[in-house]
């Protein structure tokens, strides 16, 4: 698999915050789905891989080119979409159509138009005016408007409704159908990785704690629950354990499973409650 | 090209311009009295306040669009650059001919040394325009007011300190006056190529090894 996007031993000092040495790769035609608690380091190692901050230490290429090679195809080859709005807040429809034509040859006008038809969203309107769901409409218009070769999605999929997020999934899987293009998707809202992500990566703190292939990181744990009598022993292996009145409930490595025997229940986790339990240990 | 394209994202963004650039060129032709002098330094002055406009009505936010647009920083702080330049010169300009049709009107004489000192002054707007750009490079987005509003102020009060110190230098006073004016251009404009030419210099490689986003 040819990899789309190599981020490699990339540290980063910012005030008390530290990124440390966090090094992933996205093959192409595949999404990661990037999760962490607020504050773990998702905005910052996006930063980074969008060249708007410089990292103390480490690369990154997308499509096998660094900033440094060639700063005006490593940018054109990113599609950003950002938690908010980042259009100049007086700029209307046209003003921002204007600036994708000046820069981006590959910008196709009529498309752009088309999307922003569909989505209902106002030409005479300013920006400033727009709702957070309108925004995030007119970022992925005008990066799907263009040829890009990663989508690098920041919380994107906040403040839309069900349907317009549902509609956003398939067209997000319609954008690597061709296995020449990936999706690099931070959220925190982990369900919406379920349905679409083929590796996940969680950091925590600046590190990172998972970087697997999602399916293999379902089959490796397992949510145990029953009486925490019964455990004797084998609490060590047991990661975010959260008690209650009727028992516990534990995450295990699915390797372990047999050593716990037939007193307790195993369920297959989601990647939410991976994260949760992980978090939480 | 990419510089050109940097140039048009600025005058996008301040269209309001169109409307303060001919005010204060009236204004400056309004206050200028029989001394076009004053009038080319109240038009120069405006300039800095107009080229600042690039900086101050810069959103943080922002960055995710105006900084992930596909082109290299020179070109970005040159179009900069030239946008500062290039509203300071429309000014000087549409002041110089607000100016030519009012002395037609009261018949003074638009000479060569008017028209110097007009250049002279168009010439001073651009370094002063060029020294706070390069300061707003180096300090990047505002978080304090203050200081916004020293950056501000800073063209009148460097125009107002050296033009003190030198009109009180003697030295200075007779090194001009046994100049021919020739000789006066060609310093002038050896000084101006100097100091923009850092300037542009100093922000370049300010851009290149700051963060955009520090947030």
């Amino acid at each position: 698999m040819e990899d789309m996007l190599v981020v490699k031993n990339v540290s980063k000092k910012l005030g008390d915050f530290y990124l440390n040495d966090v090094s992933l790769s996205l093959p192409k035609g595949y999404i990661m789905g990037y999760i962490g608690k607020n504050g773990a380091g998702k905005t910052t190692t996006i930063n980074i891989i969008n060249h708007l901050i410089n990292p103390d230490c480490g690369s990154v290429t997308i499509n096998g080119i660094s900033y440094k090679d060639n700063p005006v195809l490593y940018k054109e080859q990113i599609g950003y979409v950002g938690d908010e709005s980042y259009f100049p807040p007086e700029f209307k429809i046209k003003d921002v159509k204007k600036v994708l034509k000046m820069f981006y040859k590959s910008f196709d006008e009529k498309k752009f138009d088309e999307i922003v038809e569909r989505e209902g969203l106002s030409k005479d309107k300013k920006i400033k005016d727009f709702s957070r769901g309108m925004n995030v409409k007119l970022m992925f218009a005008t990066v799907l408007s263009r040829e890009t070769k990663i989508l690098i999605l920041d919380e994107a999929t906040n403040g839309l409704d069900p349907i317009a997020k549902d509609s956003l999934m398939t067209t997000l899987q319609e954008y690597i159908e061709d296995g020449e293009k990936s999706i690099f998707f931070s959220t925190h809202v982990v369900s919406d990785l379920e349905q679409i992500a083929d590796f996940v990566v969680m950091i925590e703190n600046g590190k990172l704690v998972i970087n697997e292939q999602k399916e293999e990181l379902l089959e490796n744990y397992l949510i145990v629950k029953g009486n925490e009598s019964e455990l004797k022993g084998l609490e060590g292996n047991l990661l975010g354990k959260k008690s209650n009145d009727y028992g516990f409930e534990a995450m295990i490595k699915a390797d372990c499973a047999d050593e716990f025997g037939n007193k307790f229940i195993f369920e297959k986790p989601n990647i939410e409650q991976i994260a949760i339990h992980l978090l939480r240990a | 090209m990419n510089t050109l394209n940097y140039i048009k994202i600025d005058f996008l963004k301040n269209k309001r311009q169109i409307i303060l650039i001919p005010m204060f060129a009236i204004f400056a032709v309004l206050l200028s009295k029989n001394s076009n002098i004053s009038g080319a330094s109240y038009a120069m002055f405006a300039g800095t306040i107009v080229g600042i406009n690039a900086f101050t009505s810069e959103k943080i936010k922002e960055i995710g669009f105006i900084s992930m647009l596909p082109g290299k920083n020179i070109n970005k702080v040159a179009g900069r650059f030239l946008y500062g330049m290039i509203n300071m010169v429309i000014l000087e300009v549409l002041f110089l001919a607000l100016y030519c049709i009012i002395s037609d009107f009261s018949n003074t004489v638009l000479d060569k040394e008017k028209i110097f000192l007009i250049v002279l002054s168009t010439m001073a707007g651009i370094v002063l325009i060029s020294i706070e750009y390069t300061i707003f490079y180096i300090l990047g987005k505002f978080k304090s007011q203050s200081l916004f509003t020293f950056i501000m102020m800073l063209p009148g009060m460097l125009l107002f300190f050296l033009s003190v110190f030198f009109l009180e230098d003697e030295k200075f006073l007779n090194f001009l006056f046994t100049r021919s004016i020739e000789e006066i251009y060609l310093l002038v404009t050896v000084a101006f190529i100097i100091i923009v030419s850092l300037c542009f210099t100093i922000s370049v490689i300010v851009v290149n090894k700051k963060d955009e986003r520090n947030d």
